[in-house]
């Protein structure tokens, strides 16, 4: 099993989402109708995933599908939306991170944020 | 129009009943709000029943009004399920309240019920409808909130400790509701100690699940003249969907254009509420919620929590009934439990619990997830 939404390109991942073509507003998930500014003129783009935490909470009572206490949180892609997801271990409002495949719920091959290395 | 009144309100006891059912649960709650108004269920001319989980958990996803409403011998006459997550029961009340309001009807039941302690992932969080893709990464609402507590702890500089006195103070209330599920004090070492959850909240940050079922009886000008029992006054019926990223902002964007309107409606001045209950599903909610429907000024919610002013005798008594801290969360019942208590309290009749000379209330019911925020507030105010 194999999340959608997402693919790697060199190590990278990059999940699928759009871009308004009239305000530039990037979404994920992919959007019909832009959220900013309600157009109808909207693109699929896939947009890195990387950017920056915007809170974490370690979860010790994991829900199913999950064996072991997991980490999860928002991040802020760099490209503008705002993504619950996995991370690797708790970490600062503020801190660089970037997606890199791993397993999500039951194991599926998704992707989990890190540290990211190198600062932009 | 015509002004609309609460005239009689009834609930069963909040807790696990593996063994009753809907109807049963349902029937009890009817037949007390029925009761309580002094009418005859066959005087009902509309039911509105919140329900949210029955599906899933016990394959029945519609028709529970209709169940409970036959099993009290009424049939022939509208029934509507409503469905809204947490506030499933919030939304059945301002239904009918609406449907009184116009003039439709002169006698409508708003009706909650819910069983949740059939659920299969018992000791795990209890997961919400519709978030299949934030579900693969481990979504759950006490994760959730538990973000959401970061960032308020974060902008306010209040820690873990200060949010651990809701669960502290709400159980003091409890020890006076006999319809709550837990009544025996609880200490902030206790709550802090608790099995962590999702970091900061603890088991006892966390609302408890439970069973139950709670009904109002809601009249018209009409019909409250005709009786013979003290109604409250619905002063405003307000609900929104979410519009809010309270990750972001530890706060609830919905919850304050809900109570904003709800105080416009109503020509209530917020510092007029003497009495409310707010969806105080954790810890750390509740005290936003303070902040977000104006029950204290912006930033000072732990504030308002530490020096009392929202406990029993203090300025603006919060969740008297033990909130959803202690009573537990029956989904559906959980919106018209809260009125339940703001009625019993404006009428006088809270005993021991009672908040002295109250006489304008507020219920807050929040509900579900949607793009980082949740769904739906819903907020309700009342007086006498
Ligand atoms: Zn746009």
């Amino acid at each position: 099993m194999k999340l959608l939404f997402f693919h790697t390109d060199g190590g990278a991942v990059l999940v699928h989402g759009s871009r308004c073509e009239d305000c530039r507003a990037a979404a994920f998930p992919a959007r019909r109708i832009c959220a900013t500014c309600a157009s109808r003129n909207l693109r699929p783009e896939n947009l890195p995933a990387r950017g920056r935490v915007r809170a974490t909470s370690r979860v010790s009572t994991p829900p199913f599908g999950f064996d072991e206490p997991i980490t999860v949180g928002v991040v802020e892609l760099d490209s503008g939306p705002a993504l619950f997801s996995l991370f690797t271990e708790p970490l600062p409002r503020g801190a660089a991170v970037r997606a890199v495949p791993g397993p999500v719920r039951s194991g599926t091959d998704g992707f989990v944020f890190e540290p990211a290395k190198e600062q932009r | 129009m015509t002004g609309v009144h609460v005239a009689g309100v009834g609930m069963t006891p909040f807790g696990k009943f593996p063994d009753r059912g809907l109807e049963d649960l349902g029937l009890e709650a009817v037949l007390a709000a029925v009761d309580d108004a002094g009418l005859h269920q066959r005087e009902v001319q509309a039911v509105y029943a919140g329900h949210a989980r029955t599906g899933r958990l016990l394959g029945r996803e519609n028709g529970v009004g209709q169940l409970v409403m036959a099993a009290a011998g009424v049939r022939g006459i509208p029934v509507t399920g409503v469905g809204n997550f947490c506030a499933s029961g919030s939304t059945a009340f301002r239904e009918a309240v609406m449907a009184v309001m116009t003039g439709l009807y002169d006698v409508v039941l708003a009706l909650g019920v819910e069983k949740l302690s059939v659920r299969p992932e018992k000791g795990k969080p209890l997961t919400s409808d519709g978030m299949e893709l934030e579900g693969e990464f481990g979504f759950t609402p006490p994760a959730f909130f538990a973000l959401v507590a970061q960032a308020y702890l974060e902008k306010t500089g209040a820690s873990a400790d200060d949010l651990a006195q809701v669960a502290v103070k709400n159980r003091a209330h409890a020890e006076h509701n006999p319809y709550a599920q837990y009544r025996k004090p609880l200490t902030a070492e206790e709550v802090l100690g608790s099995r962590m959850i999702a970091d900061p909240l603890t088991l006892l940050s966390c609302c408890p699940t439970g069973d139950g079922a709670a009904a109002a009886l809601v009249v018209s000008d009409r019909m409250a003249r005709r009786l013979d029992r003290k109604t409250v006054r619905v002063e405003a019926t307000s609900l929104l969907s979410g519009c809010g990223d309270p990750t972001a902002t530890g706060g609830f964007e919905v919850d304050r254009k809900t109570a904003h309107a709800a105080y416009e409606q109503a020509g209530i001045d917020p510092g007029d509420i003497d009495v409310a209950e707010v969806h105080d599903a954790f810890t750390v909610t509740e005290v936003i919620h303070y902040e977000d429907l104006l029950l204290c000024p912006p930033g000072d919610g732990v504030k308002a929590l530490l020096d009392g002013q929202t406990a029993l005798g203090g300025r603006i008594p919060v969740s008297t009934s033990g909130g959803l801290m202690s009573k537990g969360h029956p989904l559906g019942a959980t919106g018209i439990a809260q009125v339940h208590e703001i009625v019993t309290q404006l009428r006088g009749e809270a005993g021991a619990r009672q908040v002295e000379r109250a006489t304008a209330g507020l219920t807050h019911c929040a509900g579900g997830f949607l793009d980082g925020d949740v769904a739906i507030s819903a907020v309700h105010l009342f007086s006498v």
